[in-house]
């Protein structure tokens, strides 16, 4: 079975974090200098060794999991280490400060290190979520299964548009150019153009023929009963107003591919999004943890500079 | 117009062209039969009539007539301008404008891109949050810009103050996020904000701890623990107990056991040492207090510490006799001017002095002079003598006689002629009740008749005299005191006023002077009434209230106003002032304890003794008047002075 870097080795570094802040904690309910717990007492500064050396080590990740042919522990070992060594800074950390906090580098380096902390909680959710719904809103397929998907709809929306008038062959080519088919201008949302595209295109056959046609009443009813309902609306009209001459049939072929190419297109763009989000939480994490670096280097000589 | 068109071969591999020259105003391209350039029918993506090119204004342009538009040069546009090199795409065709060559105005390179018509690409990425935040870069330049920033600012920028003295001054008076104020690690003592922003006044060197004479630069006159001949203690430097940067209120070393290393067993540190033992420490082992008691020892004022577990030598020697309990009876008291009796408290005397430590001093003005009148002439019940000071009282008092003298001789009638109200004749004027009998009786015996026989016969310390009617108005005739010469010049006859009656006279009011102020001085109507005199009866003893008994310890009195002043003070049994009252240390432990806990209030040994108290004073001196010597020593140095 399958075992979360979370899970690795019954939870051993788990364990070995948990107990870590818990021997700081009790070290710090049992320790009573002389002056407010500071980060100067002789506990203050073994708690504020021990974070600094644990953030070295956590921000030594970023080097050891591109280090491929490095042997020295899994890269599964190192994570799970990291997620549950970073998290125990929060005690570790906090005890070191004596919750003594003020505008000055100190301050800062703890509040960085809290921050990146934070971020590291959002990439753990990030990983435990978008990776299923990914899964379950590509359903099996590629992404260039669904690209493949998006360019025969395309050509078949443009064939039967072509058939169908000038007019709707126009509206689809700039549809399929503004969506995937050409340059996709970036401001533009691919799912909406679409979605105008299909009512500029109901509008056009709503006024095509002179006066309210049958092919207009049921264009009304159509777009009154929502998209789910639509074919069932023109099922039934079809059958009522005996429409089956074979440019409405086109018509509501291409009302059909269209609107499968939206449900495509929201498909994909939701796919990106997730792939987007699951690397977005390193984009605060990596600069944050560099900060911290730095002010924690800072933090560490001042104190000692002005001593 | 003259237009060549040169079409590339759609094949695989093949580099050849076909070359069509368009003879027309406006070119057309599209899907359509007929037009100028027709584009191929299988790519869909371009319109029947898609667009044309024309001269508008001697320069070629393209419009489109889709509104599908065209890609002109990679943007997607309505109509652009044509100039040789631009690039045109219409659905997956090329055409690239060409210098105009072989007599034709427009060369118009056309090419069927290979499988574009097929392919769809990619949507495109949405916006990162990096680009959303308006970074160019990669993540790594932001990450790498991130910590040099901020080891520029809060490092570099700090150091260049370090090292250049000017530089940190405008740092700190414009940028104080960036200079070395933002190293400190926390608030600074009160005392030491007015330079604490220059850090270098006390962290003179780099990478060294604070030293003792960054302190003492400041804190001159600060004392050490120990006299130096007793000094086999570990030395402690300054940093062992004071903490800076840890709150406004200065923190200090508070741990008893810092203290009790020592003085668990002083005698093993130092044999010759007076101090005690406190063992374990307070409240367990903590000896009694020693209370500082002044005693007069041939005429010379030595001080003594008595333990409070020696009641029998527990004596206040003060000089003055002052009965707590008669004064605050709980029927009250009777006051001069007043109908009903007075009921006094504890604060009718005693206020803290400013800050609330210690007590004020008594004093008789403030304290005593409303009941207890220094009148001594009952003619002149306005007219009192000064308190504590007996050479003036004299001079005092022989202008009075001389005063009676000289009306005599002037009018020979009353200069007060008056029915007046008088005060009890004879003696001081004490109008408060005295001690009733129930007091422990009435401790001063009076003396019936005085010198100047105008005691009025039957008074007793019970009763006060207010009744000024029954006494009979002043003689109109000479003052019958007066000596026999001055009494006859007085009465107007033929007697003279000779050298020889004012000789005698003077000797009259010299002798009157002394004899009354004696009376005064001495009689337990006068003087003697609250002081003590001295063995020969010569002079009064002077008062020595103790401003503390306990003058080497701290205490405050406002951090205990919640606390009744009976609790500690047992002032309404006291019959004499002879009483030490306060009680004894069980009586702090009822709500002190070293560790605090169980409803106490943690009291550690600095809580009430001080460390900088190498003798400057010898074991044993306390005093009257002395302020604790302890708790002082730090606001003797120069300032800045630390908090305690």
């Amino acid at each position: 079975m399958h075992e979360t870097f979370l899970a690795h080795r019954q939870y051993l570094y788990l364990k070995i974090a948990g107990g870590l802040a818990a021997l700081s904690a009790l070290a710090y309910a049992l320790h009573s200098p002389p002056s407010p717990p500071n980060g100067g007492t002789w506990l203050g500064y073994a708690l504020g060794t021990l974070g600094a050396l644990l953030i070295v080590w956590l921000a030594w990740f970023g080097v050891r999991k591109r280090q491929y042919a490095s042997t020295l522990g899994s890269l599964k070992d190192w994570l799970s280490g990291h997620v549950y060594l970073g998290a125990s800074l929060i005690v570790v950390a906090t005890l070191h400060t004596g919750f003594e906090f003020g505008w000055n580098i100190h301050t800062l380096a703890y509040v960085l290190m809290i921050l990146v902390i934070l971020s590291g909680f959002f990439g753990i959710y990030t990983y435990w979520r978008y990776p299923a719904l990914l899964t379950e809103n590509r359903a099996g397929q590629t992404d260039e299964a669904m690209l493949a998907e998006i360019a025969e709809l395309d050509e078949r929306a443009l064939s039967l548009a072509s058939k169908i008038g000038e007019k709707a062959h126009q509206v689809v080519m700039s549809s399929v150019q503004r969506t995937f088919g050409g340059e996709v201008q970036k401001d533009e949302n691919p799912v909406q153009v679409v979605s105008d595209t299909v009512s500029e295109l109901k509008t056009q056959f709503f006024t095509a023929g002179s006066g309210v046609s049958p092919e207009a009443t049921m264009f009304t009813r159509m777009a009154a009963a929502g998209e789910e309902n639509q074919e069932t609306i023109y099922r039934i009209s079809r059958s009522i107003l005996k429409l089956d001459d074979e440019r409405s049939q086109q018509a509501s072929e291409l009302l059909g591919l269209l609107t499968e190419k939206k449900a495509l297109v929201a498909k994909l763009q939701r796919d990106l999004r997730y792939h987007r989000l699951l690397k977005e939480w390193l984009t605060l994490h990596i600069p944050l943890s560099m900060m911290l670096l730095a002010a924690l280097a800072v933090h560490v000589v001042t104190v000692f500079l002005y001593w | 117009m003259r237009c060549l068109l040169r079409i590339k071969s759609p094949k695989k591999g093949v580099a050849s062209h076909t070359e069509t020259t368009v003879d027309a105003g406006v070119i057309t391209i599209g899907r359509a039969a007929g037009e100028h350039l027709r584009l191929a029918e299988n790519d869909l993506r371009v319109a029947l009539n898609h667009a044309v090119i024309g001269q508008v204004g001697g320069q070629y342009a393209i419009q489109s007539l889709a509104p599908s538009g065209i890609w002109h040069n990679d943007a997607l546009v309505k109509g652009a301008p044509l100039a040789p090199g631009d690039r045109v795409r219409i659905g997956n065709y090329l055409i690239e404008v060409a210098p105009p060559e072989r007599g034709h105005d427009l060369v118009l390179v056309v090419e069927q891109q290979r499988g574009a018509g097929s392919k769809v690409q990619g949507p495109p990425e949405p916006p990162s949050l990096l680009e959303r935040l308006g970074w160019k870069g990669s993540l790594r330049a932001l990450s790498w810009t991130l910590a040099l920033a901020t080891l520029g600012l809060f490092f570099l920028l700090p150091l260049i103050g370090m090292v250049a003295p000017p530089v940190a001054k405008l740092e700190r008076a414009y940028l104080r996020p960036v200079s070395d104020s933002a190293w400190n690690t926390g608030t600074d003592t009160r005392g030491h904000q007015y330079f604490a922003k220059d850090c270098q006044k006390c962290h003179v060197t780099p990478f060294v701890q604070v030293k003792d004479e960054a302190c003492k630069a400041c804190h001159q006159g600060i004392k050490d623990h120990a006299r130096k001949a007793q000094a086999k203690t570990k030395q402690y430097e300054c940093d062992d107990c004071h903490q800076e940067h840890q709150g406004t209120q200065a923190s200090t070393h508070r741990n008893p056991s810092l203290c009790l290393d020592c003085h668990a067993e002083l005698k093993q540190t130092a044999a010759d040492t007076q101090i005690l033992d406190v063992g374990k420490g307070f409240p367990k082992d903590h000896p009694n207090f020693r209370i500082s008691l002044s005693r007069l020892e041939d005429g010379q004022e030595k001080a003594v510490r008595v333990s409070m577990d020696q009641p029998q030598e527990l004596k206040d020697e003060s000089g003055l006799f002052f009965p707590h309990k008669s004064h605050l009876r709980d029927e009250g008291i009777r006051k001069p001017g007043e109908d009903q009796p007075v009921v006094m408290g504890c604060a009718d005397c005693h206020a803290t002095e400013q800050g609330g430590k210690l007590m004020q001093p008594i004093s008789f003005e403030r304290h005593c002079h409303s009941c207890h009148k220094l009148t001594y002439d009952p003619k002149r019940s306005d007219q009192e003598v000064p308190h504590g000071q007996p050479e003036e009282v004299l001079a005092l008092l022989r202008s009075d006689y001389a005063q009676r003298a000289l009306e005599c001789r002037e009018s020979g009638a009353s200069p007060s002629g008056d029915g007046e109200s008088r005060t009890r004749p004879g003696g001081m004027g004490n109008e408060a009740e005295a001690p009733s009998a129930d007091d422990g009786g009435c401790a001063i015996p009076r003396i019936k008749a005085s010198a100047d026989g105008r005691q009025k016969p039957g008074q007793t310390c019970e009763g006060v005299e207010h009744d000024t009617s029954a006494r009979p108005p002043r003689p109109a005739q000479p003052d019958p005191e007066l000596p026999q010469a001055l009494r006859a010049v007085c009465a107007g006859g033929s007697a003279q006023f000779t050298p020889a009656v004012l000789a005698e006279a003077d000797k009259w009011i010299e002798d009157s002077a002394r004899t009354t102020r004696q009376n005064l001085l001495f009689t337990y109507r006068g003087c003697a009434a609250c002081h003590d005199r001295t063995e020969d009866d010569s002079a009064i003893v002077p008062a020595r209230l103790p401003k503390s008994w306990l003058p080497k310890a701290r205490f405050d009195h406002s951090r205990h106003e919640a606390v009744e002043c009976a609790q500690c003070h047992a002032a309404k049994e006291s019959a004499t002032s002879r009483d030490v009252l306060i009680k004894g240390i069980g009586t702090c432990a009822e709500c002190h304890s070293d560790q605090g806990g169980g409803n106490k209030t943690p009291s550690t040994c600095s809580s009430c003794h001080g460390y900088h108290v190498a003798a400057a004073e010898p074991e044993g001196k306390a005093g009257t008047g002395g302020r604790p010597a302890s708790g002082e020593a730090p606001k003797e140095a120069a300032p800045p002075a630390p908090p305690e």
